[in-house]
């Protein structure tokens, strides 16, 4: 593919002052983020169903919509994961049709992470970064230790020395620099931004975010793809910085543009534990301010940010397009997970739980009709927060090595169970 | 021999290095509580340390404050001014506001 300039500035989010495309997020008049902006109707000379179709099926076919000026040079394979019809679980949520957007078996290390880390690193080689980083508790940094491994740069992964073994290992084994580092959360994160802005570094998640975040859209375009060329109905996200959110519906709202789907109405909602719910919160008392939640308190580690920096556009993207936010229990998470697993076949991490969950009551309210389709993002493989179900999906029966034992024990006590 | 003109410019150029050197930035959002929103915190702050602040926007409701705040100064005033505001229930982040992402 020709390489055109389609990404044109960066751009505020607050006053739409552009900014050059380089490493910064922030708009020096007011703070706002700054996010990446295109030549649109550059784009559309390029883009359409035909020539997304004619294309590996990577995330990477949506090029066009991506902020890096050439081709891509790391995370090629990432992606284009499956769109599964859920038949059985729609019937025990209580709806029509039902779509779950697996991103559990995202490439390289089963999250959706590895889709804006890929973007977030290929821009960063593009401006001539030698070694990239991120602060992480889990997702963020197996992705930049494994795309940074493949790609040959040098990473460090910043985290909280407290972080539990099994979650440092995943990044290690890569071969990054893990640097724990002692002190309270608001100490550490003060430390990463500092560490950011001083050593010239690609922090993915920091100053190379305008480009690293607009790799969730590639999560949108697929679910359009994969549904025939449509935007669903109904979206349900869940929120942790509430980017993901965000960039779903820009996603949306820029295939629409550019007359790649029909422009049809479409609700976003967005999901969050209740241990940590603080947009989810400001959207249902009718604000848009978001209070922070100073100590989260929720089994589900990968959503607990207590000043989500993507909030207040996150509810806005919920309110423009009609949608809602719900919160789910820790017990409530635990049984999305497990329907999930016992209707899909899919086993996703808490946050996963968090969205099955929160879709249930939902469609419980209302709020999702129960005549609807939906789509529901799940973003990251189960086996990564065992330790969260370890105890609640039941326990293997143990039988002597003969088979009376067997028949006894097991098979009759089953055809018991079944004919009851 | 160097004339007296290029060595007082030379000076004046390590001075002025110095003073870089010294001198940091910093960007933080600032979320008051409720019982703090009345107080003039941020004048307080301009009394008790040597940091320029430099408010860049600001929302307040009754239920919380909130303020992106430009702080300059040495990084050692500027860490203590930190400290300060933290002690009294200010809750300060960095502008990215979470670098930590899961």
């Amino acid at each position: 593919m020709e390489s055109k300039p389609f990404f044109s500035n960066l751009k505020c989010r607050e006053c739409g002052r552009l900014y050059p495309k380089q490493a910064i997020h922030v708009c020096e008049f007011d703070f706002g983020p700054l996010e990446a902006a295109y030549d649109y109707e550059e784009i559309a000379k390029s883009i359409s169903r035909k020539a997304i179709e004619s294309r590996p099926h990577t995330m990477w076919r949506y090029r066009e919509l991506l902020p890096i000026d050439n081709e891509p040079t790391v995370g090629a394979q990432v992606g284009f994961t499956p769109l599964v019809k859920a038949d059985r679980l729609a019937k025990v949520l209580g709806i029509r049709e039902l779509w779950i957007k697996n991103d559990t078996v995202n490439y390289p290390t089963l999250s959706f992470k590895d889709r804006v880390v890929s973007v977030a690193l290929s821009r960063a080689k593009e401006l001539g970064f030698q070694i990239v980083a991120c602060a992480s508790t889990g997702n963020l940094a197996n992705s930049v230790a494994a795309n940074a491994a493949a790609a040959g740069l040098k990473s460090y992964v910043l985290i909280p020395s407290d972080l539990e073994q099994g979650k440092v290992l995943g990044s290690l084994i890569y071969g990054t620099q893990v640097i724990g580092i002692n002190g309270a959360y608001d100490q550490v994160n003060r430390l990463c931004s500092e560490i950011a802005g001083k050593y010239g570094w690609g922090f993915v998640n920091v100053n190379l975010r305008p480009y690293y975040a607009e790799g969730s859209k590639t999560m949108g375009f697929e679910i359009c793809e994969q549904l025939g060329w449509r935007i669903p109905q109904h979206t349900v996200v869940p929120m942790a910085s509430g980017s993901l959110l965000t960039k779903i519906h820009k996603a949306y709202k820029e295939f629409s543009q550019l007359g790649i789907v029909s422009d049809t109405k479409f609700k976003i909602h967005g999901t969050q534990a209740t241990g940590c719910a603080p947009i989810s919160h400001a959207l249902k008392k009718g604000t848009d301010i978001v209070k922070p939640v100073p100590k989260p308190d929720t089994i589900v580690k990968s959503l607990a940010i207590g000043t989500p920096a993507d909030g207040y556009y996150a509810i806005h993207s919920m309110r423009q397009t009609g949608g809602s936010a719900e919160d789910v229990t820790d017990d409530e998470v635990v049984e999305g997970i497990r329907m999930l697993a016992e209707y899909a076949g899919i086993f996703a991490e808490t946050a996963g739980g968090v969205t099955v969950a929160g879709a249930k009551k939902l469609i419980q309210s209302g709020h999702i009709g129960a005549d609807d389709s939906a789509v529901l993002c799940i973003t990251g493989h189960g086996l990564k927060t065992q330790e969260a179900i370890v105890g609640k999906c039941g326990e293997a029966r143990i039988i002597a090595p003969n088979i009376r034992e067997f028949e006894e024990k097991v098979y009759a006590a089953d055809m018991a169970a079944s004919k009851a | 021999m160097r004339s007296r003109s290029f060595l007082l410019l030379q000076g004046a150029r390590v001075r002025d290095n110095l003073f870089r050197m010294a001198n940091s930035q910093t960007r933080l959002w600032l979320i008051f509580p409720p019982k703090l929103i009345t107080r003039p915190i941020l004048w307080e702050l301009s009394k008790e340390f040597s940091v320029v602040t430099n408010i860049r926007q600001a929302s307040v409701t009754d239920e919380v404050g909130i303020v992106s705040l430009s702080l300059e100064g040495e990084a050692d005033e500027i860490s203590r001014a930190i400290a300060w505001m933290e002690g009294l229930g200010v809750k300060v982040d960095p502008v990215e506001l979470n670098t930590i992402a899961s």
